[in-house]
């Protein structure tokens, strides 16, 4: 059909219109259209082949090249994720012995608290003795008289019972800062106003010390599921900075407000001072790690550091700090358990 | 509107031109040979016949003429209209970069409010058709279909000529504008060249000349592929135009030149830097396909018994593959086109045809047809 096409234009071209009379300048120009469509045809099957035989090796070349590159990526991820790993684990290394330290500096603190809670009991021990022993040395009890004997003793007895309550309330303390330092396995049942309570009680010492008045507001006594020694390390870290910075700064008449609230389904502890807040230039750098305002003596600079890994990693909940009016705030949001939603 | 259409041929028409077609109204529309002595004759009894009518027409690649392919011979369209003003505008360009401020030109000069169509034909060596269109589309809403093409000179990139009024000049842009209700305009454009090959990035570029594919030389790729044809470019170059990804739509450009010296080839229209590039080549049915579809758009229109004009501008292209296959897509046109139809065009070096968008822009190595009717 085509090539009858073309011949029949080739004849019409070569203006030949009776094929029985063919004069020779129409033959030698139907040839030369014929000859024409020959070298068209060859020409492009010439380029056709050719740049088909080129385009496959660019093509195969490509691929090599792709092949290649897969390769090199697929190595370049091996090696990564072996990075990061090792990263990861010196990571977590890292933390491990910064826990350690700040356990080590949390207890050179718990021992400056004890001394501070022992101070007034064993005070009043030794005073209960000298006065029995001077009851005894003045001769105040005429022991041969049967009324006095009976005096005589109920004195003793009673005095006897002061030491014996004042014994128990440092085996107690004892207990509480034992307790502290044992860590926590499992999460466990506990309300943060009874955390609340434990710190400012093993703060009590040192606070009245230095005349830190302490108000607190509990709306709720807020029941979470959590690991109680980790979130008592904070309270206790937040509680002591501002006894710290009360300190270092001769703050007159020096007040701690703490307030328990429930906020949907997450308790809100928010511990607030006077003590003239963090200067702004700190303000986004006091969670960084070895980031601390106190001299070398007093800071290792991972308190707040692990306070806020404590809250928000351990325990899935929110640390963060702002400045009042008057001094700092912090607020620690933890979710509640399931049985107070 | 009435409309004839004639051919010049070794010194004689086949019918002779109706002088009584000419009036201020009248568009006399000429493709011809690119070498001047074989049609002066030809231009100088049409110039006498139709003294007041408007007279554009440029150099070709070869003449269509109906279903015919015709070589340094004139494809003569002469439209008389009865209610539709036109107008007619030619800029001078200087080079490449004046391009798009001829387009802008060439558009104020013929805007008005009721202006309904431009045919634009240019120079086909040292105009930049993407710029030329850009700047027509800054005037003109897409509302007004702007069509046309670059004008030819064989497979000898040398030299192109356009016609306005009685002269023949180098290096102008003329065009047409249609006014009024009355006057009726189609257009359709349509490829068939398939990418091949790996996709390349423009490494440099300015404009429409391209230096480096993947930071190799062009010109190098091209004579690779082109092997002993190398030789034969830059009309061997038109075997491989390059398909260009642009705003999501693909465009097409072909060789205009080659510079041995600076290692670049000259496109058509622009290649921009970082653009990603592929080579594509021709398949023969397609082509031939092509040119049916673009027909088939618009075959069911309403044009009824009245006459209509259509002008076909096909890339230099298209001929150089189809060779003697070439009147297979001028055929295929007229098979399908049903009605009261005369055709005339011509092979070029760029076509110009509205996009989807309505905004006219250059194509490469297409078949675009304008239909023209008067009611």
């Amino acid at each position: 059909m085509i090539a009858e096409k073309i011949l029949r234009r080739q004849l019409k071209k070569a203006k030949i219109a009776d094929l029985s009379k063919i004069t020779p300048e129409q033959m030698e120009k139907f040839l030369a259209l014929v000859r024409e469509n020959y070298e068209t045809y060859e020409k492009e099957r010439k380029i056709m082949e050719r740049s088909i035989d080129l385009s496959s090796k660019e093509m195969q070349a490509l691929n090599e090249n792709l092949a290649q590159k897969v390769e090199e990526v697929s190595e370049l991820n091996r090696t990564l994720s072996r990075r990061v790993e090792e990263e990861v684990e010196k990571n977590r290394r890292k933390d491990r012995q910064m826990f350690q330290q700040t356990r080590l500096a949390q207890m050179g603190e718990m021992l400056s608290m004890i001394a501070h809670q022992w101070r007034q009991p064993l005070s009043a021990i030794s005073s209960v003795a000298i006065s029995m022993q001077m009851k005894i040395q003045l001769k105040r009890f005429v022991l041969a008289d049967k009324r006095q004997q009976k005096e005589f003793e109920d004195y003793f007895l009673e005095k006897i019972e002061a030491i014996g309550n004042y014994v128990q309330y440092l085996s107690h303390t004892i207990d509480d800062f034992r307790n502290f330092f044992r860590p926590n396995k499992a999460k466990e049942r506990t309300t943060l106003e009874l955390l609340l309570q434990k710190a400012i009680d093993m703060l009590h010492g040192s606070y009245r010390k230095n005349s830190i008045a302490v108000y607190q507001k509990i709306e709720n006594s807020c029941e979470i599921v959590t690991y109680p020694n980790e979130i008592l390390q904070v309270l206790l870290n937040i509680l002591k900075n501002a006894l710290d910075n009360f300190r270092e700064r001769n703050i007159e008449h020096p007040r701690v407000e703490v307030r328990l609230v429930k906020r949907g389904n997450t308790a809100m502890l928010e511990i607030e001072d006077n003590g003239g807040g963090i200067p702004k230039m700190y303000l986004s750098k006091i969670f960084d790690p070895y980031f601390s305002t106190k001299d070398e003596k007093n800071g290792s600079g991972l308190g707040l550091y692990m306070s806020k890994t404590i809250v928000e990693e351990h325990c899935g909940g929110k640390l963060e700090a702002q400045n009042t009016k008057e001094g700092a705030l912090f607020r620690i949001i933890l979710p509640l358990s399931r049985r107070e939603t | 509107m009435v409309r004839e259409i004639y051919a010049y041929e070794e010194g004689a028409w086949d019918i002779t031109p109706n002088a009584a077609l000419d009036s201020e109204q009248t568009l006399v529309i000429v493709f011809g040979a690119s070498e001047k002595k074989k049609i002066e004759e030809g231009l100088k009894e049409l110039f006498l016949l139709f003294p007041r009518a408007i007279k554009i027409g440029c150099s070709t690649a070869g003449e269509i003429y109906q279903e015919e392919l015709h070589e340094e011979s004139l494809s003569v369209a002469v439209m008389r209209f009865d209610t539709t003003p036109i107008k007619v505008s030619t800029v001078e360009v200087r080079d490449a970069e004046a391009s798009a401020e001829a387009g802008r030109k060439l558009a104020r000069e013929l805007a008005a409010e009721d202006l309904k169509a431009i045919f634009v034909l240019s120079d086909g060596l040292h105009v930049n058709g993407s710029a030329l269109t850009a700047g027509i589309n800054e005037i003109v809403g897409s509302d007004v279909s702007v069509t046309g093409g670059l004008a030819g000179d064989g497979t000898r990139f040398e030299k192109t000529w356009i016609l306005c009024g009685e002269e023949i000049r180098e290096r102008r842009v003329v065009g047409v504008g249609f006014y009024g209700d009355h006057i009726h305009v189609l257009h359709a454009s349509k490829g068939g060249w398939n990418k091949f090959g790996i996709d390349r990035i423009v490494t440099r570029s300015k404009a429409n000349i391209l230096y480096e594919l993947d930071g190799r030389p062009a010109l190098e790729l091209y004579k690779t592929y082109l092997g002993e044809y190398a030789a034969d470019l830059p009309s061997s170059g038109l075997l491989f135009p390059l398909v260009l990804k642009e705003e999501g739509e693909e465009k097409v450009r072909t060789i205009l030149g080659v510079d041995e010296e600076a290692q670049s080839i000259t496109f058509a229209g622009d290649i921009p830097q970082g653009a990603t590039v592929a080579l594509m080549r021709a398949n023969l049915e397609n082509l031939i396909e092509g040119a049916s579809e673009a027909a088939e758009s618009i075959a069911k229109n309403p044009f009824g018994d009245r006459q209509v004009l259509v002008v076909a501008i096909s890339c230099v292209g298209r001929k150089l593959v189809l060779g003697q296959r070439t009147e297979d897509e001028i055929e295929s046109i007229l098979e399908i086109l049903d009605g009261n139809m005369r055709q005339i065009g011509f092979y070029s070096y760029g076509e110009i045809s509205p996009l989807s968008s309505g905004k006219c822009d250059l194509h490469n190595q297409t078949m675009t047809l304008t239909l023209w009717w008067e009611s």
